[in-house]
């Protein structure tokens, strides 16, 4: 949780929840939360469980980068 | 009293860290929210350890600008806020396992420094459109 509030306080573009998933069951079930920490990039992407701050930078990158155009 | 003497001390410690002016903005009602009063006195029992944390307790029905201009919809939620809004979200009771992440974005917002790598920041800075993360927790 942690890396994601300070990747927030790095840039005004990032915005970041923690979501207590047991308080919020609603929220569980629409991003189909089984286990914790689950990450949700701009509520499409998902990265499960926690792994270190490059992996995650990194894994939020592939996410986000816009998809190859058809050739 | 939710922290003991020892636990208060380790507390003081860690937020000593601390070198800049903190505001932590609560959202919290009476009604229709099981964990709201122990959040709102987790915060103000947290905040006395340090001289740099201020606490606002808000109402999202009665300060609903408020709400609107932070988006929140939801309660207990708790924004950390440094030199400007960060964007920094908690949504329910940062109880256990969590709150020694919300130690983390205390001390990290009153040292106005994230900690994260050169690499990471320089990826970030290059960033042009918003990006969301919700993070789903539990207390542990």
């Amino acid at each position: 949780m942690v890396l994601a509030h300070k990747m927030a306080m790095e840039s005004d573009k990032i915005t970041a929840e923690a979501i207590e998933a047991t308080e919020f069951p609603d929220l569980a079930r629409q991003y189909r939360v089984m286990a914790v920490p689950r990450t949700i990039i701009n509520d499409q992407a998902v990265i499960e469980g926690a792994m270190p701050e490059s992996i995650f930078i990194r894994r939020i990158a592939e996410a986000i980068q816009p998809a190859p155009e058809e050739p | 009293m939710l922290f003991d003497a020892q636990d208060e001390i380790e507390i003081k410690k860690r937020l000593s860290e601390m070198n800049h002016p903190v505001k932590v903005v609560l959202f919290t009602q009476t009604f229709n929210c099981e964990t709201c009063s122990d959040t709102e006195r987790l915060l103000n029992e947290v905040a006395k350890l340090s001289d740099k944390i201020q606490v606002e307790v808000l109402n999202p029905q009665i300060d609903r600008d408020r709400a609107r201009q932070y988006n929140v919809d939801r309660v207990p939620a708790i924004i950390v806020e440094g030199e400007r809004d960060y964007g920094m979200r908690y949504f329910g009771i940062p109880g256990g396992y969590e709150f020694a992440s919300l130690l983390e974005d205390l001390v990290a917002a009153g040292k106005r420094e994230s900690g994260l790598s050169e690499a990471s920041k320089e990826w970030i800075s290059k960033l042009t459109e918003p990006l969301n993360l919700k993070v789903f927790v539990t207390p542990g």
